[in-house]
């Protein structure tokens, strides 16, 4: 076997200095990197991923780490690889290295690449026997929607799970589609559903019109970017959507309206309707969706004339983290919104606090805020100009006549939709199906709402889990349930100051944000608004 | 813990280091010390051995704190048994033979095959429980080196250690302990107690682990991510391109994560002064399938020729007999299922009848073999990779192109575009290319004294870094990266 020995260094003159040499250099640069990735301050939230990494495991609990030492030991390995310094721009490096191994010679609308999800993911895999919608899911664990995850992790046991089961294994092995080149590249999530699902969504907008007679029900089902742009080529890659959201459509009982929204944006495919580089639509898909709610509604709908246009540049959102693909990265887009300017409104806010398990552990008073927040070039969390936050519910008055009352029940998607309403309602209340602890039917009845817009995007539409969640809201006694609030986090976003709260889109968030902590400091403890994702860059702990 | 965690590398390596470099000062002061004293120090290595025990049990039960008890336990009894059967030409001395492997393949057949044995009881009728034992980390190595140890005392081929810590450290050593290569006792008995690591022995072995940290991270992982993205999921459909790519993508990944983990090892070894034998030699080069066993996992090889197929009558005496027995074992050692056992099988069936017909017929091309090689070898690679039998034969219903012909999917195709470089890269690396390379380097440098090592030096240096930085960068948020032979 000795024969076989490796080729060895040569041993003519000088070659104990030369080894002497090598070790030196390679020594001296690893001991570089090892004191970064020792001594440095570790990286404690990613950027990138859109999710706080990994804790160092509790060693006080001693009981646990007796019975399973091997858990511990791991758990070490990975907070160690999880935090290490400068993690955002080693992963950047790292798909520079994967997106350097292309080879890329081929003609621009022929390129498409398609990546499967990530199934060596852990929490994907945890997940995969009780959350019917894993495709979401993944994206949502790098994008603004994190807490979902867990949060219907834990409420699923009593969820009932029908004929969703047969989508869920095809969901979660599908992943992300790249097309397009140089700066066209768009980033797809592929959709595993078929046209069976979204039965706990039909039953919800049926019960909701049963609940409430002579109220209007509204039922709106977002496509994904998927269902418009996904080339010939890659068509097996993502079920078509369209079948599926028809066939929700099909089974409302005819007291509950549907909106079109696949019908308009069709109509609209040639502009930017959708972020390229984000898991969202952008603000003018949200747009079109509103018009056809208010012509559905049959209320009045205001042309962009009377809006405001803006821009942020240079923003790359969520799909890059979820790709893991550097071309994504390269090609930022210029995120456009409208905030209208013939209207007058008041968004009030009700924000909750979440501890690190996304329990919510905390309501805020209400406060008056921007519904709009403005968002510097080159930020990750544009989207989050819509109202800054996912954990909040909104009321805003507008000085449009009348009595109409719109209440929008809606996932991340729905954020984009409410601001365009603003011409068509008196009044527009916006809820997160994640986050709303009172009783939904009082709330309705107490604000006197003539119009419940269920807005989902397919996948919260095809899941029974999301639809269960406002089923239980409208049973549901209200109040906060005693969590311990240890690690609970500030989004200095969200809580706005009197004076700018009247309608004045131009308030910056990074100037509330600043306010906020000079504020923080004397304020009562529930007048800060913790949550677990941050609506501006900067994260601000709370002490 | 694995040698291409982050943890591993920043955390055990540099600690490990500098305790060893250290208590290195301590044994040179013992030294000068017995010097002056005109004593000669009878164990010049006991600070640094201390060290590298202490690391290696460190380093096993970090993943398996309680089976670290069975390893010492393991090597208690053979520590025992080698002096027990040392120089006794009798029954007695077989007999401690005896005990002692019986012992080892007790605790090998309990803890890896004892799951796999209830099952077959099971299926033929027998009411057995499922014992559900996890397979203790690297156990069919570390058994193996204790059976070699006590066959080569036996032999007299080496010593017995008389000392249990001398012991547990050849059986402990990090380097080699979970995944090979396997050492046998007398390649290394002379180094446990006197050793020596050069400036020369040092820079070759840091080289040497990072080229085998490259193998493993840049190729294997990122082959083992498509590996996995075109052999699983739903095979019923699956397309002939899908099968052929993925298996060739498993055929790459196995061989780089393996002998990527082989090169950390050996590179390890030679840092602290340990001699560790080679383990592969361009196995997908191969002429023949009895030459692709000569090149593959050349430690366990050569384990079963000395101490099992030699001893059984080698090709004097019931030589097919012999081959088969061998191949069963090695497909067995494996893991505990049917389908490594069926590769085995199917190994030895092709080595014998290359016996009479492929190594006698000195006429066929070159390239004839080389594809009839590499062909029976995505084969081998497609029976080792599915252990679900029905999956299997799916895979070899589109390997062998009888599902509907789909040209080139479009997951496939991106798969090659997407790392199209990789995939030249890699199998580029499959020919003895860096060995010719390197090969070349010295020979120029050699005209040249001094400058020519400087400079040859000075670019394994920039190779090292560049590899480093990479690997970790692509560390970062990686989530599946453990090496496939841990397993077995």
């Amino acid at each position: 076997m000795e024969q076989n020995k490796d080729i060895e260094s040569p041993k003519g003159k000088g070659h104990l200095g030369a080894s002497v040499m090598y070790i030196l250099i390679v020594g001296i640069t690893f001991a570089i990197m090892t004191a970064v990735f020792v001594f440095f301050p570790r990286t404690e939230y990613s950027e990138l991923e859109k999710r706080d990494l990994a804790e160092f495991p509790d060693v006080s609990d001693i009981e646990s780490i007796r019975k399973d030492p091997g858990k511990f030991t791991a758990s070490i390995s990975s907070w160690f690889s999880d935090t290490e310094p400068y993690r955002d721009e080693l992963m950047t490096l790292s798909m520079g290295i994967r997106g350097a191994m292309k080879g890329d010679f081929r003609s621009e609308e022929e390129t498409v690449s398609f990546r499967p999800a990530d199934t060596a993911n852990p929490a994907d895999e945890n997940d995969k026997d009780e959350q019917p919608h894993n495709s979401d899911n993944a994206v949502n664990s790098v994008g603004s929607e994190s807490s979902e995850n867990t949060d219907s992790t834990e409420s699923t046991s009593d969820d009932d799970e029908d004929d969703i089961n047969d989508g869920k294994a095809k969901l979660g092995s599908s992943g992300t589609i790249i097309i397009g080149k140089g700066d066209k590249v768009r980033a797809l999530m592929a959709f595993g559903g078929t046209a069976k699902g979204g039965g706990g969504y039909v039953d919800l907008l049926n019960t909701l019109a049963d609940e409430f007679p002579g109220r209007n029900v509204y039922a709106m089902v977002a496509p994904l970017a998927t269902e418009y742009y996904l080339p010939e080529k890659a068509a097996k890659a993502s079920k078509p959507q369209k079948p599926f959201i028809y066939s929700i459509r099909d089974r409302l009982s005819p007291k509950v309206k549907f909106v079109d929204i696949y019908d308009e944006l069709l109509k609209h495919k040639k502009e930017d309707i959708y972020l390229r580089t984000d898991h969202h639509w952008g603000a003018l898909g949200g747009y079109y969706a509103a018009k056809r709610l208010a012509e559905t509604a049959g209320v009045p709908f205001k042309g962009l004339d009377a809006y405001d246009r803006h821009e942020i540049k240079g923003f790359v959102g969520s799909m890059y983290g979820y790709s893991k693909d550097i071309s994504v990265k390269n090609a930022p887009e210029t995120f456009v919104y409208y905030t209208p300017n013939q209207v007058g409104y008041d968004a009030e806010f009700v924000t909750y606090s979440l501890n690190k398990n996304f329990k919510i552990i905390r309501e805020s008073k209400p406060f008056k805020s921007a519904f709009f927040k403005k968002f510097k070039d080159g930020t990750g969390n544009a989207y989050l100009t819509f109202m800054g936050t996912d954990q909040a519910y909104v009321k805003v008055k507008t000085s449009t006549p009348g009595n109409r009352k719109l209440l929008i029940i809606k996932d991340s998607y729905g954020n984009a939709v409410p601001g365009n309403l603003f011409y068509s309602f008196n009044e527009v209340h916006v809820v997160d199906f994640r986050y709303f602890t009172h009783n939904l039917k009082d709330y309705i009845n107490k604000n006197g709402i003539t119009d419940i817009a269920v807005c989902f995007n397919v996948f919260n539409a095809y899941s029974s889990g999301s639809a269960s969640k406002i089923k239980k809201m409208l049973t549901q006694k209200g109040g906060i349930p005693a969590v311990s609030d240890s690690g609970a986090k500030t989004d200095p976003a969200k809580k706005g100051n009197a004076s700018q709260a009247t309608a004045k889109p131009e308030d910056t968030a990074e100037q509330q944000a600043t306010e906020q902590t000079n504020e923080m400091q004397v304020e009562e403890p529930e007048k800060t608004e913790p949550v677990t994702v941050p609506a501006t860059p900067e994260k601000i702990e709370e002490e | 813990m694995v040698f291409s965690d982050l943890f591993f590398i920043f955390c055990f390596i540099p600690l490990f280091g500098l305790l060893y470099v250290l208590f290195g000062w301590l044994d040179k002061a013992r030294i000068r010390h017995a010097e002056r004293k005109e004593r000669r120090l009878k164990r010049p290595m006991l600070m640094r051995n201390i060290v590298l025990t202490i690391f290696s049990i460190l380093f096993y039960a970090w993943g398996e704190p309680i089976y670290v008890f069975l390893m010492l336990a393991v090597v208690f009894v053979n520590y025992i048994c080698g002096l027990l059967l040392y120089k006794k030409h009798n029954a007695i001395g077989k007999g401690w033979l005896i005990i002692g492997i019986a012992a080892d393949l007790a605790a090998l057949g309990s803890f890896k095959y004892l799951g796999f044995f209830s099952g077959i009881a099971r299926s033929i009728g027998f009411d057995v429980p499922d014992p559900q034992i996890a397979l203790p980390i690297g156990i069919s190595f570390y058994i193996f080196q204790s059976i070699s140890y006590l066959i080569d005392v036996y032999r007299e081929d080496s010593r017995p250690q008389r000392n249990y810590f001398d012991l547990l450290l050849y059986i402990s050593m990090f380097p080699q302990l979970i995944a090979g290569p396997i050492v046998r006792y007398g390649t290394v008995a002379e180094e446990i107690g006197h050793r020596r690591a050069t400036a020369d022995d040092v820079a070759d072995g840091v080289y040497r682990f990072i080229i085998g940290l490259g193998k493993k991270v840049i190729i294997a992982n990122i082959m083992g991510e498509i590996a996995t993205s075109l052999l699983g999921g739903d095979l019923s459909n699956m397309s002939a391109a899908a099968a052929w790519v993925g298996i060739l993508a498993f055929s790459i990944q196995i061989y780089f994560d393996f002998s990527g983990y082989s090169d950390m090892a050996i590179g390890i070894g030679r840092c602290v002064g340990f001699h560790f034998p080679e383990n592969f030699n361009h196995p997908y080069t191969c002429t023949s399938m009895t030459d692709f066993w000569r090149r593959w996992h050349m430690s366990l090889g050569s384990f079963f020729r000395d101490y099992v197929y030699i001893p059984m009558g080698g090709n004097r005496r019931h030589q097919a007999l012999n081959i088969m027995t061998v191949w069963f074992l090695t497909g067995m050692w494996h893991g505990a299922s049917w389908n490594f056992i069926i590769w085995g099988v199917y190994f030895g069936l092709i080595i014998m009848i290359e016996k009479y017909t492929l190594l006698r017929w000195k006429w066929m091309p070159k390239i004839g073999l080389y594809i009839y090689s590499i062909f029976l070898i995505l084969v081998g690679w497609g029976l080792f990779y599915y252990d679900d039998f029905g999956k299997m034969q799916q895979f070899f219903m589109a390997f062998f192109g009888q599902n509907e012909p789909q040209g080139l999917p479009m997951h496939v195709e991106t798969v090659i575009i997407d790392n199209l470089w990789l995939w030249i890269a890699a199998l580029i690396l499959c020919l003895p290319v860096r060995k010719q390379v390197e090969k070349l380097g010295y020979r120029m440098s050699a005209r040249v004294p001094y400058a020519g090592n400087y400079t040859v030096q000075f670019c394994h240096a920039i190779v090292s870094i560049t590899i480093l930085i990479c690997c970790v960068a692509l560390l970062v948020g990686a989530t599946n990266n453990a090496f496939i032979y841990t397993r077995f």
